[in-house]
């Protein structure tokens, strides 16, 4: 008996033993350049002080004996094994007064019976980045969801809270967390469904929104938060996901219509003015400036889709923002122009201090996720000069960008890598607009990003936590609606 | 007979055993196979770390241990017998603390045939019966408490751990409370089964018997194409229009349906179609894991040369018992000659002209795929069909090449064509091959349609009827 129990007990134990070990499978994805190859790939980056310790492994096969050295001046700090993951508190005491300073990594291991030295630094910036980053984690369909969830994040450590999830609101859709002006306390989500509703996060004070009127096209999608906390300006889309035939393009989503309007968070009206909402014309991705006196957004001429798909280019235009009415001026201006650049602008977002603007470039189309070619493009605001962050481009697309409120760091989802899975990536931007290379959002697990299977879609920064959780929309899911009335 | 009476509680064990075990082996075989695919077990200290945390980490880690040997045959159906036979032997234990053994023996055989009706219900897995199984075994080790104030405190504290570790015994989709087996619908998952392995003779096979279901003509259609004889055998069973011929990844279809989908357009080389459907059919996976989906997006990905996508599947297929080998041949950089002739030759079949579409355009997705290979037999067979089943039999003359394409139904449309044009002629039958016995044939089946229910003539004249009517 005694010996069936060992049995009993023996084998799983062998099974696991087997099942982990060796290293066969640890080539990386997207790992970094040098004689010993990390994953993430936080070689010669910049990053913020309060961020949570750049856990990374060595993605090469049959490493053995890694012994990696940190050193800031003459401080210095050794972790052992391939996985280099450091506990919260030696990081940030390691950091504690690093900002401005250059950390040196020293590393050596034996890669296939060989020693194998490597060194590089990474340059810790005195801005801070903002400690808050919500994004909805989905599998990369876009036409079919089961179980989503739209998560908090503390970038400053690992600590990971429900906004949202299926487990409260019927299995139903949601999407779209957005900071007004970065502020944990001003923000919106929406969830899909027929019990659903946009959810406005308001000085802490929870509202459900029904922003749709009669005449509208579809209820509100893409957009933004006015800074007086009064009016939102969004992009109604009839939005249609497809295939691209051949394989490297993988989906395209595209609007068979689309029109911009404006809620008035206040009196609960949405105000749908015509020049915004032309028939001939797609308008969609609306912002505002830092000031909230303009509205940029994105406009192109109706074609007939899917056929001609690929001659939709938007450009991005502004006009002026009437703060005492929610009305947009009808004197609209092009900033970028889509015939001039045989391209298409999408998602631009304005820099918390009014001086850039940040938007996605494509060679089409209004979804450019899948678009390896597309490029985050820095307008600036003084100049209207416009450069393609070519420095930063990943070999797939970049795109769903937010900045962070000092301005000095924005986010984005890149696909770069795996070209599936979108991981959120910090990009150190100076006065002079100049970039350093970005980082992944650093994860607990070193093989985090190897086993996730989700995207990491519309990562928004925020200063402070929103303070929301799963308890608060169950409650918000059961809540009614509060309707919103065409303006007069 | 005194023995049998001494012994009851033993032999029900063990009749149950056997039935279950025989039931699951060989009248229900290919349940347990399809929760494996659905499933996936990673031995990785730092993945069961992160996957197996929160309140029922054991309940969901114990669930999924043993659910990767549901991939071997015989074993699955062996650990479910196993498991069952043990929630009657808990149950009949706990009984006999209050009850005499005939009670006892009752009450277990039904919370027997519960576990067991359960156990056949279409999402369920097999957690639940391993939470219900600890959830007992924890009353009777309450039970076991010698002083009577003891085991309410014992049942307390064990039903806490139990509630920490085990989690809820029961869920909405994946563990209900009550199940039914579904024998018919059992086959079609064979042979959605059978059509991921590829095995297109044991597809044929298991489809001797007509479901009449459109899923199960979908995979016998997708069988006989790989075969090359589509265009003989298609009318030999029911299809729903041409319905049954392509099915699109789409929010109007089943979760079975659209992970059925990607099968064909796999195998006919549309690996973004393919993609999306693997990914929606993981979306359905209890966990978002399941094993399938993840080969043929590793596959899909090396087809199209995405290596750094099938690196990632690959990666996690590599920590699994039994896909580990499969996964270390296909990684990029350590394939062999003929994995490497594979991957090519799946790679010249990819369309090499973009347009985008909802995938309810076969037509045009076939089309396209023809343009870049003319030599893709299952598309141009698909094309035909296509054809064929819509009526279209000026499009079917157009995309019909003679001699490329054998098919007896072929041979059937082109006379229908060709007595429509009026040109029906031995040079021409030469031209398009068609044989003598073809055309003896359509005769006889003008004088007796019935006999000759499976032709193209009749399929074609009950459309001309049903316009007529």
């Amino acid at each position: 008996m005694r010996t069936l129990r060992q049995i009993w007990i023996a084998i799983p134990v062998a099974l696991m033993l087997l099942g982990c070990s060796g290293h066969d499978f640890a080539d990386a994805v997207d790992g970094s350049a040098g004689p010993l190859v990390i994953y993430p790939d936080y070689k010669e980056v910049t990053i913020p002080a309060n961020i949570a310790p750049l856990n990374f492994r060595y993605a090469m096969k049959d490493i053995r004996g890694a012994k990696t050295t940190f050193t800031l001046g003459e401080r210095s700090v050794t972790l052992k094994g391939t996985e280099v993951e450091w506990r919260l508190g030696a990081w940030k005491a390691f950091l504690a007064d690093a900002a401005g300073q250059t950390v040196t990594v020293s590393a050596e291991a034996v890669v296939d019976g060989q020693p194998v030295s490597d060194r590089w630094s990474f340059y810790v910036s005195e801005d801070a980045v903002d400690g808050w980053l919500t994004y909805r984690l989905i599998e990369p369909a876009y036409q079919m969801f089961n179980e989503v969830s739209i998560m908090e994040r503390c970038v400053e450590n690992f600590d990971e809270t429900t906004i949202c999830d299926h487990t409260v609101t019927d299995n139903s859709c949601m999407n779209c967390h957005v900071h007004g002006q970065q502020r944990g306390d001003y923000s919106l989500y929406y969830i899909r469904g027929p019990k659903g509703g946009s959810i406005l996060n308001k000085d802490g004070k929870l509202r459900k929104l029904t922003l749709n009127a009669p005449g509208m096209l579809s209820g509100t999608v893409y957009g933004e938060l006015h800074p007086s906390g009064r009016f939102g300006v969004f992009s109604t889309n009839i939005i249609l996901p497809s295939f691209h035939a051949m394989p490297g393009g993988r989906m395209e989503v595209y609007d068979s219509a689309s029109d911009l309007t404006v809620a008035d968070f206040d009196n609960n009206v949405m105000i749908n003015l015509p020049h915004v909402a032309q028939s001939e014309k797609w308008e969609t991705f609306p912002c505002f400036s830092a000031d909230g006196k303009s509205v940029y957004w994105c406009v192109a001429d109706s074609l007939l889709v899917p056929d001609d798909l690929a001659q939709v280019r938007y450009d991005l235009v502004r006009a002026d923002f009437d703060t005492s009415n929610g009305h947009i001026s009808t004197q609209v201006d092009t900033v970028w122009s889509a015939q001039a650049h045989q391209a298409s602008a999408c998602h631009p977002k304005a820099s918390p201090d009014g001086r850039w603007l940040l938007f996605t470039v494509a060679d089409y189309g209004t979804f450019p996720l899948f678009h390896t070619e597309s490029t985050l493009n820095l307008m600036d605001l003084e100049t209207g000069e416009v450069r393609p962050l070519d420095e930063i481009k990943g070999d797939k697309s970049d795109t769903y960008h937010s900045w962070s409120s000092n301005s000095r760091w924005f986010v984005f989802a890149s696909k770069r890598g795996d070209g599936t899975y979108g991981k959120p990536y910090f990009c150190h931007l100076d006065a002079d607009g100049r970039t350093t290379k970005p980082f992944v959002l650093p994860q607990k697990s070193s093989r985090f990003y190897l086993y996730n299977l989700k995207s990491f879609n519309i990562p928004d920064l925020g200063s402070s936590s929103t303070g929301m959780t799963i308890r608060d929309a169950a409650r918000m899911f059961k809540m009614s609606n509060e309707a919103f009335s065409q303006a007069e | 007979m005194k023995w049998i009476k001494t012994h009851i509680g033993q032999l029900a064990a063990g009749v149950g055993f056997l039935a279950t075990f025989g039931f699951f082996q060989f009248a229900y075989p290919y349940h347990l196979m399809r929760r494996e695919q659905m499933n996936l077990f990673v031995y990785d200290w730092d993945y069961i770390r992160q996957t197996y945390r929160g309140a029922g980490w054991l309940g969901r880690f114990v669930g999924d241990f043993l659910e990767q040997f549901f991939h071997l045959p015989v074993v699955g159906p062996l650990i479910v017998a196993l498991l069952l036979t043990a929630i009657g032997a808990v149950v009949y234990r706990i009984c006999r603390h209050f009850l005499k053994e005939w009670p006892s023996l009752g009450i277990a055989a039904l919370f027997f045939i519960w576990s067991f009706l359960r156990e056949t219900g279409n999402l369920y897995i097999t957690r639940y019966t391993v939470v219900t199984l600890a959830y007992l075994s924890l009353i009777l080790l309450a039970l076991q408490c010698r002083k009577a104030w003891q085991k309410p405190v014992a049942a307390v504290l064990l039903l806490a751990l139990g509630c920490w570790a085990l989690g809820m015994p029961v869920h909405k989709f994946y563990g209900k409370a009550w199940g039914v087996p579904r024998l018919n619908y059992d086959k079609v998952i064979g042979l959605d089964v059978e059509t991921s392995r590829e095995n297109w003779d044991k597809v044929i096979k298991m489809s001797k018997r007509d479901l009449r279901m459109e899923e199960s003509s979908y995979c016998l259609n997708l069988a006989h194409a790989m075969k090359g004889d589509l265009g003989s055998t298609m009318l030999n069973y029911a299809q729903n229009h041409h319905r049954t011929l392509l099915f699109s990844v789409s929010t109007e279809n089943s979760l079975f349906t659209n992970s059925l989908a990607g099968e064909a357009w796999f195998q006919l080389g549309d690996m973004t179609v393919a993609e999306q459907s693997a990914i929606t059919s993981l979306q359905a996976s209890p966990k978002h894991t399941g094993a399938r989906f993840l080969v043929r997006l590793a596959r899909v990905n090396l087809i199209s040369g995405e290596d750094a996508a099938a690196q990632k599947y690959l990666s996690l297929l590599g920590k699994t018992l039994f896909y580990r080998k499969w996964a270390l041949s296909m990684m990029p950089g350590r394939q062999d000659e003929a994995v490497r002739a594979e991957l090519a030759a799946a790679h010249a079949r990819l369309a090499r002209t973009d347009f985008v579409h909802h995938s309810n355009k076969p037509r045009e997705m076939l089309l396209n795929l023809l343009a870049s290979d003319p030599d893709n037999l299952p598309a141009r067979n698909y094309l035909l069909c296509l054809d064929l089943m819509v009526y279209d039999l000026e499009q079917f003359m157009q995309d019909y090449e003679p001699y490329m394409v054998p098919g007896r139904l072929y041979q059937e449309a082109i006379l229908i064509w060709l007595s429509q044009q009026g040109t029906l002629g031995e040079s021409i039958f030469a031209h398009y091959g068609i044989e003598t016995a073809t055309t003896s044939r359509m005769d006889w089946f003008f004088r007796n349609p019935d006999r000759y229910w499976n032709t193209y003539w009749a399929y074609y004249m009950d459309a001309l009827m049903r316009e007529n009517q």
